[in-house]
């Protein structure tokens, strides 16, 4: 069994990762490093924790408790504390002694059974809206007991199931996930192996051919597209993803433009994380409009959102 | 001048709900900040003309 | 899935080209060409007189109070000194409705006005002395020259007024309880606030004058009865009581048909005399509308409507008296497309009577829902205060099936919502009577109002609420399904018989939060009032649990019983003093008995409802917080809570926390739940133990918050889960504190399924959903479809939505006069963000958001 697997949330009435209304389970690790992520919370497999500015009230205390030093409070100017993570050990003291709730953890280990007790609990939901559960991350795949282990419950219960990754993961891994998966989101972010490389720090090789497999062992799946500015926001893109898509043959049953959005920008910061899409304006449905009717024109059921 | 040799003022016939002798219609187009109204008040036929007063024509 | 087959039908009615989301694409026209789907209606609504108040205050400095109704009611009350009460106040009616002025602003196709001039507020000294120096005292609303006139009406009124009459029946000591406004609601005849619903298919049906013909044949066959032989005088005496109610009626109904036809010899002078060339629609074709008006307002009410152009007039007329001027009374309660279907018919579908085009209907109802928005309305500071960012409660309400399931909504119920979406205006709020049987363009354009972010209209069960309008009120099933709501939550029985006619029937509330907060307090407030308004339930500080539920539910019963005591005292007084004979001859019952508008014997379908406002929950969380902390983990004592509650948590932070951090209601928690549904049950029996006058049930009993969440935050002490003093309360009936339901919409339901709905009237629940998600996404519809079949299937009663940026609000908080058309859900209605207080649109922003990533 995997060990420690840590999820940073469990979130109901989740109705952008897959069909319907759903809860989707996020769990912490990954080992792309997406620059634009939306889940920077999802990178590291291990507990971190948010500073939440609007709750701090400057008091200075976590400076005081750290047994690292990593906090600097001067109480000087309103200034607030700065943290540095990396003399960060983690030791969460900090987050235990704030009186005003402004240090938060993120990422907690869950038993099996609070997880299906809570995703169980919006079965009426799902049952109205063909919606269920979605395991999400980070990369899922990275706890394929753990994530086959879940889906299985959600599956013995009667509830729909999605996979939602990255698809960098070993076949292995996989291969213990699917029987328990009716429907397999999966991310394509770029065509070129080396761009995508440099930009997320992986190899696509690995990512392209587990797609052909996932599709080859008829699997349902859909193509989720990041649409990233300066990216892959491009005609090229898209027309080699619908290459690939029909190179994937029948298990495709359709294409999720994703628009880059900011909304992310304030978790970056309550990590301490610089954001390279700082000021980076969000695309909206009319910026990828062109690349809806590429896709529908090549026969591919087509969203913008998911 | 009177009321009654007013251009905005209008009797109002006997069996009328509001007939009341010696009384009749004042009507006034008027206007303010947001738009305009058509104002009827109650006026004396005998009353004494206001600033508005214009002669009766017809 | 969603048909594209009836998201074409809108988008061609509505004339929207577009292959963007739906609700999206109409939200950008009107930013760029304005609301209103005709010239006309874009020029109403550019100059429309919003007659909102915002803090009390009217947001329009321009309106001012007028005497001329105070005048001509005083007049007429003097000159008929000694009548028999109920043929007085038709007299009044009828001194005023002869000599009132009249006015008729451009481009109106619907004529009627309560005021003097555009922008003026009349005011009612019958009510008591309380409201009249209100407005008196203020400068700002009241023009040096008439204080002292207005001072002597008072003086006048002082021995007749409702106020001095129900003041005989209160002991000194409960009114100042009363008063404090703590324990709930202040009596009614304080601000003179009242609610009703006006049968108006009597008068769109038959007209007025066959109505006073059916009155002069009752005093006919009684004065025959009389000369009987032998005499019988139990049957004989009420007789005498009768023959003057349908006088008053005849009297009053007579007045009406006059000053309607003052409209219309007003109508036609301005069409035949007038300069008419400055109008949008042309000189010539202005001209054609008003002689219309002239014809429409000569016709109705006095005789039965034509079509839609008729009955839409009768009705508007109708409303002007019973609720503006025979008395103040809040609401715009109808069945509207039920009530005006067979007239829309004739017009719009077989042109048989006025026929006019589908989108001349539209315009119609855009003409109205503008009417509505500039009705000045005068109504005590308190009720003005819970009110902010509209004028009055005005909801109307649509939708529904009849007794055997069938879909009751009609090409009507879709063009009165077509027009909403059309004029963008946040009244008159629409309250939409929901089933899933409900046909899918219908429920469509539901969603799409709901995704321009209304807040309207707000969706009840309409399955749960009939069923409990039989079983609890033994309403017969063809009434039961036929209802509209009062004002926000409750419903009321709609037709031509015995609908709700008073506040005192159904209305009225006592505070939420209050009652448990005496129960710890031994009954003193030490917040607002510094007095004692609670019964003693002993000292907290040494309760064990059961004690402490106990000592709430002791409070719950003395306040109750306050509120009930002071409803029937008030409905009594205003039987002797404020009769209504105009809404007397409206109802069916009231013609056929002889009896006042305000009776309540032997009432066939009586309302008798009231509720929790602020709702209930706060209780609950405060109680969920001491058991988690106190009697179960043990961590404090209810002395160490008491003391920091009295320092309202400064310097307890950490504990505070803590107690923030208990469960909540909300969040689909066991441990919190049940605890709300113990609160809801208790209060429930309390309320059904009670027997007002023809409830052998019972009063029934509704949760929710109107806003006063807001306004009570200083009335409502530091609280047990974390609030400080002054901070908003729960802001609905059922809703989570904003910013504790952590877990999103679907936990909301599951947590308020859990709550006794059955057992009540109403439960008002306040949601938010992503505007993302509902305006400007494809599959928002489905979504939401699954979403509130979930909720019917769960058999909660309401649910109302939020669907608005936190961004667009932030910036309509720095540049107001950019965001007039931002509208936000409240509570029980919709206002414009703009004319809300600063605290009141902060406590709307902190609402939670699920923000989906």
């Amino acid at each position: 069994m995997d060990n420690n697997v840590l999820v940073t949330n469990v979130q109901r009435f989740s109705t952008n990762d897959g069909p319907g209304i759903r809860t989707t389970v996020f769990l912490k690790g990954c080992h792309l490093k997406c620059p634009w992520c939306h889940n920077p919370e999802c990178i590291n497999p291990y507990k971190e924790f948010y500073y939440l500015e609007k709750n701090c009230l400057k008091c200075g205390h976590c400076a005081e408790v750290c047994p690292e030093g990593a906090i600097d409070f001067q109480g000087v100017n309103g200034e607030f504390p700065k943290r540095d993570r990396k003399k960060c050990t983690r030791c969460m003291i900090c987050v235990n002694e704030c009186p005003y709730g402004a240090l938060e953890t993120v990422g907690r280990e869950w038993t099996f059974d609070e997880l299906i007790k809570e995703v169980e609990a919006d079965k009426l939901f799902y049952e109205n809206s063909g919606g269920g559960l979605t395991v999400s991350g980070g990369e899922c795949l990275d706890y394929p007991e753990f994530t086959a282990g879940l889906l299985k419950l959600a599956k013995d219960a009667g509830i729909h199931t999605c996979l939602d990754t990255s698809g960098f993961a070993p076949w292995k891994s996989i291969e213990q996930v699917l029987p328990y998966t009716d429907l397999v989101l999966f991310d394509i972010k770029c065509m070129d192996s080396r761009k995508h490389l440099e930009a997320t720090g992986v190899s696509n090789e690995i990512i392209l051919r587990n797609a052909q497999k996932i599709a080859d062992a008829t699997k349902k799946m859909r193509l989720r597209l990041p649409i990233i500015p300066g990216f892959n926001d491009e005609l090229r893109h898209i027309e080699e993803v619908v290459k690939f898509a029909r190179e994937l043959g029948p298990a495709v049953e359709g294409i999720d433009l994703l628009p880059f959005h900011n909304w992310a920008e304030g978790k970056y910061k309550q990590l301490d994380i610089v954001y390279a899409f700082a000021g980076v304006g969000a695309l909206f449905p009319e910026h990828v409009a062109e690349f809806q009717k590429i896709i529908e024109n090549n026969g591919f059921e087509v969203t913008i959102g998911g | 001048m009177t009321c009654k040799d007013c251009k905005f003022f209008y009797p109002v016939a006997e069996g009328e709900f509001d007939y009341e002798q010696g009384k009749g219609d004042c009507v006034n187009a008027l206007q303010d900040s947001k738009g305009k109204y058509w104002l009827v008040r109650k006026a004396k036929e005998d009353a004494p003309s206001c600033a508005n007063f214009k002669p009766n024509l017809k | 899935m969603a048909s594209a087959a009836v998201l074409a039908e809108i988008k061609q009615e509505m004339n929207l080209e577009t292959n963007e989301p739906f609700g999206k694409a109409i939200w950008d026209k009107k930013l760029k060409e304005g609301p209103g789907s005709t010239p006309k209606t874009k020029h109403l609504y550019k100059r429309c007189r919003w007659a909102h108040t915002a803090g009390g205050l009217y947001v329009d400095e321009e309106i001012k109070i007028s005497l001329q109704r105070a005048r001509l009611y005083t007049e007429a009350h003097k000159a008929n000194a000694g009548e028999i009460s109920v043929i007085q106040r038709a007299k009044c009616l009828e001194h005023y409705l002869k000599n009132c002025d009249l006015y008729i602003q451009d481009e109106e196709i619907l004529v009627g006005v309560n005021s003097a001039r555009p922008a003026t507020l009349e005011l009612y000294p019958e009510g008591g002395a309380a409201n009249m120096f209100d407005y008196l005292e203020d400068e700002t609303l009241c023009p040096p020259e008439l204080y002292d006139e207005g001072v002597e009406m008072v003086e006048y009124w002082k021995q007749w007024s409702l106020s001095a009459m129900c003041e005989r029946y209160v002991d000194p000591e409960d009114l100042r309880v009363m008063s404090s406004a703590v324990t709930g609601e202040t009596p009614v005849w304080t601000h003179f606030y009242t609610n009703c619903i006006p049968p108006y298919q009597s008068v769109l049906e038959d007209g007025l004058e066959k109505r006073i013909e059916w009155c002069e044949k009752n005093i006919k066959n009684a004065k025959a009865k009389l000369r009987q032989y032998p005499w019988n005088g139990e049957e004989n005496f009420p007789l005498f009581e009768k023959i003057d109610n349908w006088t008053a009626m005849i009297i009053s109904a007579k007045a009406v048909i006059g000053w309607a036809r003052r409209y219309s010899r007003l109508a036609r002078i301005i069409a035949e005399d007038f300069d008419l060339s400055d109008s949008v629609s042309g000189a010539n074709q202005r001209k054609k509308e008003l002689l219309e008006v002239a014809d429409i307002c000569y016709n109705v009410p006095a005789k039965p409507a034509r079509g839609l152009k008729d009955a839409m007039q009768s009705k508007w007329f109708c409303y002007m008296i019973v609720q503006n001027i025979e008395r103040y009374s809040s609401g715009y309660s109808q069945l509207e497309d039920d009530l005006l279907w067979p007239y829309y018919k004739r017009s719009v579908i077989d042109k048989t009577g006025q026929p006019m085009t589908r989108a001349e209907a539209i315009e119609l109802i855009e003409c109205e829902r503008l009417k509505v928005c500039e009705r000045t309305v005068t109504k005590g500071r308190w009720m003005r205060i819970i009110h902010p960012g509209i004028n009055d409660l005005h909801i109307l309400s649509i939708g529904g099936l009849d007794e055997n399931g069938n879909d009751m909504s009609t090409d009507l119920t879709d063009a009165i919502l077509e027009a909403a979406l059309n004029i963008h205006t946040n009244e008159p709020s629409i309250a939409f009577k929901y089933s899933p049987k409900i046909n899918e363009k219908t429920r469509r354009l539901v969603y799409e109002c709901v995704s321009q972010g209304y807040g309207f209209p707000s969706i009840k069960h309409h399955e749960r609420n009939t069923k409990h309008s039989i079983e609890k009120h033994d309403w017969p099933p063809e009434v039961a399904a036929r209802w509209a709501l009062v004002l926000c939550m409750a419903p009321g029985a709609t037709g031509r018989y015995s609908t709700q006619h008073s506040r005192n029937e159904g209305g009225g509330g006592i505070d939420g939060p209050n009652q448990g907060l005496l129960a710890l307090w031994d009954g003193y407030d030490d917040w607002f009032s510094k007095s004692q308004v609670g019964v003693h339930t002993g000292d907290a500080s040494k309760f064990t649990w059961e004690e402490l539920l106990k000592a709430v539910r002791t409070q719950i019963e003395n306040s109750a019983q306050l509120m009930f005591m002071n409803k029937e005292i008030t409905s009594y007084a205003e039987g002797k003093r404020l009769e209504s004979p105009f809404l007397a001859i409206m109802d069916d019952w009231n013609v056929e008995e002889g009896v006042g508008a305000y009776e309540r014997y032997n009432k066939p379908y009586t309302n008798t409802w009231s509720s929790y406002y602020p709702g209930p929950l706060a209780i609950a969380d405060d109680l969920t917080a001491i058991k988690y902390w106190i009697f179960d983990k043990k961590k404090y004592t209810m002395a160490q809570l008491l003391e920091a509650l009295k320092a309202n948590w400064n310097g307890y932070e950490e504990m505070r926390q803590e107690f923030l951090s208990a469960p909540k209601f909300g969040n689909d928690d066991d441990y919190a739940d049940e605890i709300a549904r113990w609160v809801f049950d208790t209060s429930t029996d309390v309320w059904e133990t009670v027997k007002m006058l023809g409830a052998p049930k019972g009063v029934q009993h509704i949760a929710q918050s109107v806003s006063a969440f807001v306004t009570r935050g200083p009335m409502v002490g530091a609280e047990p889960f974390g609030r400080r003093h002054g901070e908003p309360t729960h802001d609905g009936g059922v809703s989570p504190y904003m910013g504790l339901d952590k877990k999103g919409p679907t936990a909301v339901l599951k947590s308020v399924s859990k709550l006794p709905h059955d057992r009540m009237k109403g439960n008002q629940l306040n949601q938010r959903l992503p505007v993302g998600l509902m305006r400007e996404s494809e599959k928002g519809f489905d979504v939401w479809t699954a979403y509130m079949k979930t909720w019917h299937d769960l058999g909660i009663d309401h649910v109302q939505f939020n669907v608005v940026r936190t961004e667009d609000m932030r910036a309509a908080q720095k540049e107001p006069e950019k965001w007039d058309h931002l509208i936000v859900r409240i509570a029980g209605y919709s206002a414009r963000f703009i004319s809300l207080s600063k605290l009141a649109q902060d406590s709307i922003i902190s609402r939670t958001v699920q923000e989906l990533g």
